[in-house]
């Protein structure tokens, strides 16, 4: 089971949600939903996210 | 780049082999033979019986002018030339296949027709590639069977076996054969050939019939819409019409010549061959599958040409093959196991030489010829959305080791079309910044004030040590003790820092590269034009192509001439064997690699060849800077020169010991061994301060001057980072300074804009700077201090809060 994210917004003190944000690299932009602090938008890209379909994205659009 | 694009016409690539080029039917070998080797001797049957059309016949009649050809007489067995035992393959192939059925091809009519004077091999191979291409064929016999001069003299056993060879290739096919029907006028046959077509027409039954019908309303005058072509293969001695002394006439490259029938645009193409033009049987087999394809071009686009055999300019480097010798067979006829032995005896001659050196086309399995059409694809004006860019990351891949130019028989350059490709995607602005970013903003780093130091000694100097920016930055006191021991030998030696520019070329920013290159000539001009004094072989190459005005020479060969003996070094590792590892950039440079040589031999080093060595010597890894484009091909590259020898190497360029290093192969640069040092590994960080460390102990040590500031440091943030050993490593590891970690915690500290784990308490946050998102996780330790628990990078650009907050304003980041 997944384990539950214990991470807080330290400017607003709420849990974060997902929600949409928008990309940009090379140019090209595009959205993606993300944890992200509701009220004042706050993102958080974890390291596995990082390292994993966004750096596939990232060579997707570097070979392009 | 044209230049470059230019220079592969002469590819030799698609050179046929020797064997190839030697076989009457130009039979594909190396394909044949690669199924063999596969054991898969239906498909060896059906590479062989394309080529020959009917392939009892040919191995039957085959004379093996291959083995005249083979590489493997020049490679000599124990028993002298031991050539590929091909015929024996191909009747093992004969032997052994189980699928012989040729396939019936659902082609539609051609609505061309063809006669055939003579049933001998030559006109039925024709006949078989003409009914297979769905012409209309009419073959004209004399006799009153098949094979024509082909049996006179053969065995029962053989006879049948050509007889059930024509059967079965010719099993789906349509022709009309007139046995008893000798030609004595060519007038004769364009008659018939007019009437059979004009009575199918009038039926509607022929696919001829369409054109008949659409042709010439007088046609019974002039017999347009008779036969498109005629192929007389009468035999030795055979009735040519007049037509031999009539081609001759004509310049189609052979004995072809057409026949004109009313407004000539429905000419007769005709062709004279096999054994009537003087051929051997073997070779009357392959002008009937060659005429078929004659007749088919005259046909398609109205050009007559006769067919020739064509040659090779194949070229291969003997120097590699092993000697072999043939298999033995107890029997007339291979086994199995045998054929497939023998197979693997061929060497498949084709010129690969540039694969053969080339890290990136072995890596990438990819032709030159390909990789040039995939360049020329990705450096095309326009947006990748109209065209593809398969070369993005192969451009920005190559060591530039110029190997492939060195190896080419045909002198291409891929390595120069490369280079040439990078200044072009950084021109249409397609160069994805992230495969440079880094080295680009060292390179700044290492000419800023910070690093860079340029100091002469008096007006003029001799000598100007230029030691490269990576010398310094993994060991700084390899730069401090050289340049003492060029002081000592000649005082008026001055010293200058930094980079040659080279990270700017691999980017393919010439604006860039040229404006660094405009400094050093600066400050080799303000110091009195030195003679200046280089450690690193990329500088050198970067030198002599840049900056030729400048005299350079190799600290290496400086002391190979002054001497070591006085070093501390000077003896170290006596008790070990070495090999020289010499960097690609010093291929043309023999002076400095025998230098090296004669160190080591001063030192009483031993030292062993590497296999491929010297003026063959390819990239550690470092060339092109390719780490952050492709890191699999980066550490492919460094695995291959590893794995040349056990041994530890001597190196002399830094960027090649880093490299092998890295990965755990002792491979000392030979300052270190000279002056008794041991350079540790470092991050990119104590790299950085290695350069700024010994800016200040230069400046300190020899020109008495004070040490700069601390604003020097680099780190404006007041923020004081502590990390594990681990952390330190990931962050050298994935091209995280630690000064950017700071810089990112001293943000998230001011700002606020962090995310709290309750359960570890830790703070995670990111920023912006320069192009790369920076993540970092800490704890608080201190009022400014803090633990970095863990940091990494992305390429991709996140949007604002402030703008997803509807804010649409640039804020402070």
């Amino acid at each position: 089971m997944e384990k539950k994210s214990t991470l807080i917004c330290n400017k607003c003190g709420v849990p974060l949600e997902p929600i949409k944000v928008n990309f940009k690299y090379l140019g090209k932009q595009f959205e993606h939903a993300v944890d992200r602090c509701p009220k004042c938008g706050q993102v958080y890209i974890p390291e596995d996210l990082a390292k994993g379909r966004m750096a596939e994205v990232e060579k997707i659009l570097e070979d392009k | 780049m044209e230049e470059h694009l230019n220079s592969f016409e002469d590819c030799l690539q698609h050179e046929v082999s020797f064997c190839s080029a030697a076989c009457p039917f130009n039979l594909d070998v190396s394909t044949f033979i690669a199924r063999l080797q596969e054991g898969r001797f239906n498909a060896a049957y059906k590479a062989y019986r394309d080529a020959t059309g009917f392939p009892e016949v040919a191995a039957m009649l085959c004379t093996e002018e291959c083995k005249g050809s083979c590489l493997r007489n020049a490679v000599a067995g124990d028993e002298g030339g031991a050539p590929i035992e091909l015929l024996k393959l191909e009747k093992a192939v004969l032997e052994y296949a189980s699928r012989k059925d040729p396939v019936n091809y659902n082609v539609p009519s051609k609505h061309k027709s063809v006669a055939i004077i003579g049933a001998g091999i030559s006109g039925m191979a024709c006949a078989l590639r003409m009914a297979t291409k769905k012409y209309k064929v009419t073959i004209y016999e004399k006799a009153d069977c098949l094979g024509g001069a082909l049996f006179e003299g053969r065995a029962p056993e053989d006879v049948e076996k050509v007889e059930a060879d024509f059967a079965l290739q010719m099993q789906h096919l349509d022709y009309d054969i007139r046995f008893n029907s000798e030609i004595k006028s060519l007038d004769d046959v364009i008659r018939m050939g007019y009437e059979d077509n004009r009575a199918a027409a009038e039926a509607g039954v022929s696919a001829v019939a369409a054109v008949m019908r659409s042709r010439s309303t007088n046609a019974s005058q002039n017999y347009e819409g008779t036969y498109d072509a005629i192929y007389i293969a009468t035999g030795e001695g055979g009735e040519d019409f007049g037509l031999n002394e009539k081609a001759a006439a004509c310049d189609f490259g052979g004995p072809c010549t057409l026949i004109s029938h009313g407004d000539g645009t429905h000419d007769t193409a005709v062709f004279l061959g096999g054994s009537l033009v003087g051929t051997d049987s073997i070779h009357a087999l392959a002008d009937g599958l060659r005429i078929s394809t004659a007749i088919d071009n005259y046909t398609l686009t109205g050009i007559l040409k006769y067919p020739v055999y064509p040659e090779t300019e194949v070229q291969i480097d003997e120097t590699r093959f092993v000697t072999t010798n043939a298999v033995a067979s107890a029997d007339s006829i291979y086994t199995k196991e045998e054929a497939v032995e023998e197979a693997k005896r061929c060497m498949q001659c084709q010129c690969n030489a540039c694969r053969l050196h080339c890290d990136l086309t072995e890596y990438l399995h990819k032709w030159p010829l390909r990789i040039k059409d995939e360049i020329i694809a990705t450096t095309a004006p326009g947006k990748s959305e109209l065209h593809a860019t398969p070369a993005v990351r192969l451009i920005n891949s190559c060591t530039h080791c110029g190997l492939c130019k060195q190896t080419c028989p045909s002198d291409i350059d891929i390595d120069g079309l490369i280079q040439s490709a990078r200044v072009r995607m950084h021109k249409l602005d397609k160069m994805p910044w992230a495969f440079n970013d880094f080295f680009l903003r060292d390179m700044a780093f290492t000419n800023s004030d910070a690093a860079k130091v340029g100091h002469g000694v008096g007006s003029s100097v001799p000598f100007l040590f230029f030691p490269g920016c990576q010398l310094g930055a993994g060991s700084p006191e390899l730069v401090i003790r050289s340049y003492e021991y060029l002081l000592a030998h000649e005082p008026k030696t001055g010293i200058l820092t930094g980079c040659c520019g080279v990270p700017a070329k691999w980017a393919g920013d010439e604006e860039l590269h040229e404006s660094v290159l405009d400094q050093i000539r600066k400050d080799w001009e303000a110091m009195g034009r030195p003679v200046m004094v280089l450690a690193c072989p990329s500088c050198r190459n970067t030198f002599a192509e840049h900056l030729p005005e400048i005299e350079t020479v190799f600290i290496y060969e400086l002391m190979a001439k002054w001497g070591i003996s006085e070093l501390n070094g000077a003896h170290a590792k006596a008790d070990k064997v070495f090999s020289v590892f010499d960097p690609c950039a010093t291929k043309a440079d023999e002076p400095v690699r025998q230098s090296v040589r004669k160190l080591c031999e001063d030192m009483g080093i031993s030292l062993e060849p590497l296999p491929v060595q010297e003026k063959w010597s390819a990239c550690c890894s470092y060339g092109g800077h390719n780490a952050l484009a492709d890191p699999g091909f980066n550490q492919f590259v460094k695995e291959q020169r590893i794995s040349e020898s056990e041994l530890p190497y001597i190196t002399y360029c830094s960027n090649c010991r880093d490299a092998f290093e890295q990965e755990g192969k002792e491979a000392p640069h030979i300052l270190d061994l000279i002056f008794g040092h041991e350079t540790e590994q470092c991050t990119l960080t104590q790299r950085r301060e290695n350069r700024i460390w010994l800016k200040k102990q230069l400046l300190k040590q020899f020109f008495g001057e004070l040490p700069i500031g601390d604003d020097m440091e680099g780190n404006m943030e007041s923020v004081k980072l502590e990390m594990s050993d681990e952390v330190r490593q990931k962050l050298s590891r994935e091209y995280i300074l630690e000064d950017e970690a700071a810089e990112v915690v001293g943000f998230c500290e001011r700002t606020g804009r962090t995310l709290h784990d309750t359960e570890s308490d830790t703070y995670t946050g990111y920023r912006k700077i320069g192009n790369l998102t920076y993540w970092v996780t800490y704890k608080k330790k201190g009022p400014d201090t803090f633990e970095l628990v863990n940091a990494y990078s992305h390429r991709m650009e996140i949007e604002l809060e402030m703008i997803w907050n509807g804010e649409k304003v640039d804020i402070d980041m």
